[in-house]
């Protein structure tokens, strides 16, 4: 039987002792919930650039670098990929959807354009900026020498709705403005116009001619919806499909991209969480000892008058509990105030040039590009799980040693005066 | 302990020591001990250090299993009990007064004197009913809500007293309760005790190592090196 006075007279009787097995408690709470919860925001920030286009990879090939500037070119990081071999992607199990676009550099005496030809009901890829017209309106299907301009560029070329622009020699008629600001940078460009009429500006370039067979129906450019799961197969049955020339972007690619210290937090997160566990799993069990050692002669009392082994055992067990409920409130309190402090940071993923390719002469074409992502901490099942099961094996952890404890006392010890 | 001053009166003694021995590895701190205390009797076991006194009270009070012999307690032979089980027979027959007191340090007196109840059911109101009983029988009724350090020695012992008797038990062990308080002091934990025998029938076996406390007794049991002999 439980005695309340006795229980809340130890707890804070002994506020050093309280303080530090509470203390300890919520510590590891606080980094396993710190730990969990960056681990998830990671991995979610990774995907940000592929969810930003509805995909969750891109596909390219690798391809040879235009003899001459002249007209409209493919960058080398854009080879023609075939009608057949996006059918073959297709057919793969796991895919759910496959969005083609066609991105092209346009030289001309005038200056020089990135253009991208989509389709506009697209579930994935640039036909998801139709969340992001700010002006005038968005292609849809049918159109024909209409084109919509990237905000920036199209205010520095002191152009606007209405506004006519040749492409790849023929004429176009600007519709409307988009931002792309908000979104990822893959396959951005200052132009975009229909699908079909890209294609055709492509298939008849002759600096393309030079390089590449371009077929109807071919396109650079593949954003595809697959299973989450089975991301990685996928990308390897692709490369596999497409030859080693294949450019395949998943969310692993962003991880690869920013360095060992992410790659090493998500990848060992898992690993660092168990030891701060087993950590925390011999602390408590060494401080349950220790408070049965620090308290050998209160316990010899207790046996001397008439407490049996189950009724101190259970009288250490709540008490360890106590302190475990309190610790692990703290701690998760803490750790929520932690993750929301760590909310406010934002991570720069980079987009390779590769996915976002940009003249390397021309000024800025250098400049690296990023997606500013910020963390989002949204508690999960994991969370969920080590909130329930991590104090019930602390508090296990805490009765055994303290029951072996116990068990070895010898109740003569009160007879002994020092 | 009865409420009355009805000396017990049942016929099997109070502590029963038949040829009892304890070995360690290469002591034996107890040597073929035997001896009888009766119901209501004060029996004072005497010895200088390290005579093996506090080794035979741990027999008595089943803390440790004798190598040989039995020992048995109002006819309750102790050889074979589980530590659970001997825990349970101290519950309902023994008291404890230590040298060293053993209080719990973060209760207060009265949730000392409580203390052998906790694990008890019984009400909240009944168990501060009896411990507060006791702590005014002793005089220390206005220092119940003190904690031990805020206590002296000798109000220290008497909260131990009203804690060793608030199962009321049969039999009373003592070890040197004296022996931690000026002269004055233990002259009144030994009156409180002995009033206890003499006026509630409660056995008392101390253990102690001054002779003029052995006067008050009824009578004395020598230990030097493990043997006991009756002075």
């Amino acid at each position: 039987m439980i005695n309340g006075k006795y229980l809340i007279s130890e707890l804070t009787g002994r506020r050093r002792r309280s303080a530090v097995n509470i203390g300890l408690v919520a510590l590891v709470t606080c980094v396993l919930v710190c730990i969990t919860l960056l681990a998830g925001a990671l991995e979610r920030a990774f995907q940000t650039p592929l969810n930003d286009i509805g995909a969750n990879m891109t596909v390219q090939m690798v391809g040879d670098v235009p003899e001459q500037m002249a007209g409209p070119v493919l960058p080398c990081s854009v080879a023609p990929i075939s009608a057949q071999q996006s059918n073959s992607i297709s057919s793969l199990p796991g895919i759910q959807s496959i969005s083609r676009a066609v991105l092209f550099w346009d030289f001309s005496d005038d200056g020089f354009q990135i253009v991208v030809g989509l389709r506009p009901d697209d579930r994935a890829g640039p036909a998801l900026l139709r969340g992001s017209v700010t002006e005038g309106r968005m292609l849809t299907e049918g159109d024909s020498s209409l084109a919509m301009a990237e905000i920036t560029w199209a205010e520095k070329a002191g152009l606007g709705p209405g506004d006519q622009i040749n492409i790849g020699g023929r004429p176009f008629t600007i519709i409307g403005l988009v931002d792309t600001s908000t979104i990822s940078r893959i396959g951005t460009a200052h132009l975009y116009i229909p699908l079909a009429e890209a294609q055709d500006i492509i298939a008849s370039a002759p600096e393309i001619a030079k390089i590449h067979t371009f077929g109807p129906g071919d396109s650079n450019l593949l954003f595809i919806q697959a299973d989450r799961d089975k991301t990685e197969d996928i990308a390897s049955q692709i490369k596999q499909l497409l030859g080693d020339k294949t450019s395949v972007s998943t969310p692993d690619s962003f991880k690869q991209l920013l360095g060992s210290l992410f790659t090493l937090t998500q990848r060992f997160s898992g690993m660092i969480s168990g030891m701060v566990f087993l950590l925390a799993l011999l602390l408590i069990g060494r401080n349950a000892a220790a408070a049965v050692r620090e308290r050998v002669m209160e316990i010899g009392t207790m046996k001397a008058v008439g407490w049996t082994g189950r009724d101190i055992r259970l009288q250490m067990l709540v008490e360890n509990c106590m302190y475990i409920v309190i610790g692990t409130l703290l701690g998760l309190i803490l750790g929520g105030l932690a993750a929301w402090g760590l909310s406010f940071v934002s991570v720069a993923i980079p987009i390779p040039w590769d996915m976002a390719p940009t003249p390397h002469f021309l000024p800025g074409g250098e400049e690296q590009l990023f997606r500013e992502v910020r963390l989002l901490m949204e508690p999960g099942l994991q969370l969920f799980l080590l909130a329930f099961f991590m104090p019930i094996l602390l508090g296990l952890a805490a009765v055994w040693s303290a029951s072996r404890n116990i068990t070895r006392l010898q109740t003569s010890e009160v007879l002994r005066y020092e | 302990m009865n409420d009355t001053n009805e000396i017990k009166s049942n016929n099997n003694p109070a502590i029963d020591v038949r040829h009892v021995s304890k070995h360690f590895a290469t002591v034996s701190p107890v040597r073929n001990a035997g001896f009888q205390i009766q119901q209501g009797e004060f029996v004072t076991l005497l010895g200088p250090s390290g005579s093996g006194k506090s080794t035979l009270l741990g027999l008595i009070a089943g803390f440790e299993q004798p190598s040989e012999g039995t020992i048995s307690l109002d006819g309750q032979e102790l050889t074979g009990l589980s530590e659970d089980e001997l825990a349970l027979l101290r519950r309902r027959m023994v008291g404890f007064v230590f040298q060293a007191f053993h209080l719990i340090p973060t209760l207060s007196g009265l949730e000392n004197v409580a203390f052998p109840l906790y694990p008890i059911k019984m009400s909240v109101q009944e168990r501060r009913e009896r411990a507060g009983n006791l702590l005014d029988k002793i005089g220390l009724g206005n220092r119940a809500d003190h904690l031990p350090s805020r206590l002296s020695g000798g109000e220290r012992q008497r909260v131990a007293i009203a804690r060793a008797l608030v199962n009321e038990p049969d039999i009373l062990f003592c070890d040197e309760p004296t022996g931690n308080l000026d002269s004055a002091t233990g002259k009144e934990i030994l009156n409180l005790l002995t009033n206890l025998n003499r006026e509630q029938g409660v056995t008392i076996f101390m253990v102690t190592h001054d002779r003029e406390i052995a006067k008050l007794s009824d009578r004395s049991l020598f230990m030097h090196d493990g043997e006991v002999t009756t002075l």
